[in-house]
């Protein structure tokens, strides 16, 4: 298979098509290959395939592995970025 | 030049961000709120070297990610570097279409994606080796665009594709032996080729 050729469901075929699903996904990719997606979508079943998985992964990753930082750290960090603030005062002051 | 004394307003709202990242980095607590305790420290010390108006959350990420790997990672043994070159070619739409799929009627996606715990996604990836970890991190838990996660780990755009196909490949694999320990998804077929190598 060529850039130009859509990969139509041939088995094992489809490697072109998941990497441009991929940057597509990850918001990367060209006009013309766009385009070219949209051809293996229309035309390729394990393309929708590979789509629809991708996309719950992404979802899955992004919705898993977000935490917000304890309250006991943002409190540490203020302070600490205050005390560094005043030390720095301190020094220009001499 | 920015101004330092704009430094907390401006940062301090991507210290969720930063904590999500440094704790999927170290794996652990404590080590995770020194390491985000350093990143500010670090970037209000350079924060006058700071060009305004350019990407301050890509810019803390990337001092992040300096911190974790030359003062963090430096306290422990050198990780063994591992390339993930070798995985098989498995994806999760390849083994959740055919028979698998027809035998559960509904969608097998749906069963295994739904079925899957966070605990078990962030298992998974924390399992993965530092440096594709990092970059799947960046890329499906941050949203940068390759060319930002190139600048935060100061390697080629090419390197930045490779290590996300890979990581992510190698993601996917270990979701399978978990669909497949629970008798979601049929073990491999040991008589079917395996699929071209990818990018």
């Amino acid at each position: 298979m060529t850039r130009d050729e859509p990969c139509l469901g041939v088995p094992n075929q489809c490697d072109l098509s998941r990497q441009l699903i991929a940057q597509a996904l990850d918001g990367q990719p060209t006009v013309e290959d766009v385009s070219r997606v949209r051809i293996e979508l229309a035309n390729c079943l394990p393309c929708i395939q590979i789509l629809d998985v991708e996309v719950r992964f992404k979802l899955a990753m992004s919705q898993a592995c977000r935490e917000s930082a304890p309250a006991s750290l943002q409190v540490r960090i203020s302070e600490t970025l205050q005390r560094v603030v005043l030390d720095d005062l301190d020094i220009q002051d001499f | 030049m920015a101004d330092q004394a704009k430094f907390a307003e401006q940062a301090m709202e991507y210290m969720d961000q930063l904590y999500s990242a440094a704790r999927r980095m170290t794996r652990n607590t404590a080590d995770a709120e020194d390491l985000v305790q350093e990143t500010y420290l670090r970037a209000y010390r350079g924060f006058g070297n700071f060009q305004e108006g350019t990407n301050l959350r890509a810019w803390l990420f990337r001092i992040l990610t300096n911190a974790f790997i030359n003062s963090y990672r430096s306290k422990q043994r050198k990780p063994q570097s591992v390339d993930l070159a070798g995985v098989e070619d498995l994806y999760l739409h390849q083994r959740l279409g055919g028979d698998t799929k027809a035998a559960l009627g509904a969608s097998a996606e749906d069963v295994l994606m739904e079925a899957i715990t966070e605990s078990e996604i962030v298992d998974a990836l924390e399992s993965l080796p530092e440096e594709y970890r990092i970059a799947v991190l960046l890329a499906d838990v941050e949203g940068f665009a390759y060319k930002e996660i190139a600048e935060i780990l100061d390697v080629p755009m090419g390197t930045v594709m490779s290590r996300l196909h890979r990581g992510r490949k190698t993601l996917q694999k270990r979701l399978l032996e978990f669909g497949q320990t629970r008798g979601w998804v049929d073990p491999p077929d040991p008589d079917r080729a395996p699929a071209p190598a990818g990018i």
